[in-house]
């Protein structure tokens, strides 16, 4: 019992955690803006249209007034600052940003977002979501180089082929003549066939196809080592 | 390689899978391939099909010696030793079956040849 009143106060302190601290009143929350007045931290998270991703020209040149301008709406120094208004994909001025998973970052160092290894304020890569930690590309150093892995690979591939194509080319036994069976079964060419899909037939299901017939086979009347075959 | 390991082979001279070249080449005044159980035997027995064969009577004898036997299976590898030799002397017949074939083939394309020389 004691352990479930500490598991409790356990719990009150953890969930304590994650809640956020109200700073601000409810009186304040409910109260109704102008059109000309921002409630308070709205400017944090609603940017103006200047301060959203705008078009940017394809033929238009990038002086370094614009591109420091520029660069400076997106925290980036401006020697960084690549826009990525390609020719096939424009996307306006939104800076072109390392293709690193976060995996690639320091993990002891403070970040702000631990999970995603990012900092306040620090520009977000387009493709994002897809350089994460569990589900994204892990785009960290291999051990092996590219050219190492085909050698690797081929090193087991063609041996295995060059062996396939010895033993087809010199077989090591002698060939034989189709089995034989004192019944017939119509179902067994159609069990053998690839050609038919009919799965209904081919697991012996249809009447017609179980009906066996009597087959008369012939041997040899003395094997060379001597004695009746079966 | 050495004539051991490597052999001629004419894919036109061999009857390989081909059942219809089997069955022209038939010879019916050779010993009828005897079988030592019945189809009923075999389905009271619930034999499956692929040992529906010249050596379902040894694997009945296996499965007898299983019933009368069971745990003590190291009893029956006699029983299941004569159904191995069996099925090894069967592969031996389908060889020797192959070769037979083979070499009518053979004789009947060199006496189609002499016939086309006559005319």
């Amino acid at each position: 019992m004691s352990m479930l009143r500490g598991g409790h106060a356990l719990m009150k302190r953890v969930l304590s955690l994650s809640k956020p601290d109200r700073h601000v009143s409810l009186s304040v929350i409910f109260r109704r803006y102008g059109s000309d007045e921002v409630p308070p931290n709205y400017d944090m998270v609603h940017h103006d249209g200047k301060n959203q991703v705008q078009p940017l020209e394809l033929d238009e040149p990038l002086t370094p007034e614009k591109r420091a301008e520029l660069a400076a709406k997106y925290n980036l120094r401006p020697e960084d600052y690549v826009p990525m208004n390609d020719k096939w994909m424009t996307l306006g001025d939104y800076p072109k940003l390392p293709e690193e998973n976060c995996l690639e970052k320091d993990p002891y160092y403070d970040w702000d977002d631990p999970a995603l290894r990012r900092n306040w304020g620090e520009p977000i890569m387009f493709d994002m979501d897809q350089y994460n930690a569990l589900t994204g590309v892990d785009t960290r150093p291999q051990i092996f180089t590219r050219g190492q892995m085909w050698k690797i690979l081929l090193s087991f591939v063609v041996p295995c082929l060059f062996l396939f194509y010895l033993g087809a080319k010199y077989p090591s036994f002698l060939p034989r003549a189709p089995k034989q069976y004192p019944e017939y079964y119509p179902g067994d060419e159609k069990r053998e066939s690839y050609n038919d899909y009919d799965f209904f037939v081919k697991r012996g299901l249809n009447a017609q196809y179980r009906e066996r017939k009597e087959v008369t086979n012939y041997t040899f009347a003395n094997s060379p080592w001597g004695g009746p075959l079966p | 390689m050495g004539p051991g390991i490597s052999r001629y082979s004419d894919i036109n001279a061999e009857p390989l899978q081909n059942k219809q070249i089997y069955e022209k080449f038939e010879d019916h005044t050779r010993p009828v391939r005897e079988m030592k159980v019945t189809s009923e035997e075999m389905d009271r027995a619930r034999v499956p099909r692929e040992r529906r064969d010249y050596c379902a009577h040894l694997w009945l004898g296996y499965l007898k010696c299983k019933r009368e036997w069971f745990p003590e299976l190291s009893r029956c590898d006699g029983v299941l030793h004569d159904y191995k030799h069996c099925n090894v002397d069967d592969i031996k017949h389908n060889m020797m079956e192959y070769e037979r074939t083979k070499r009518l083939m053979a004789r009947e394309r060199k006496a189609m040849a002499e016939s086309m020389a006559e005319d």
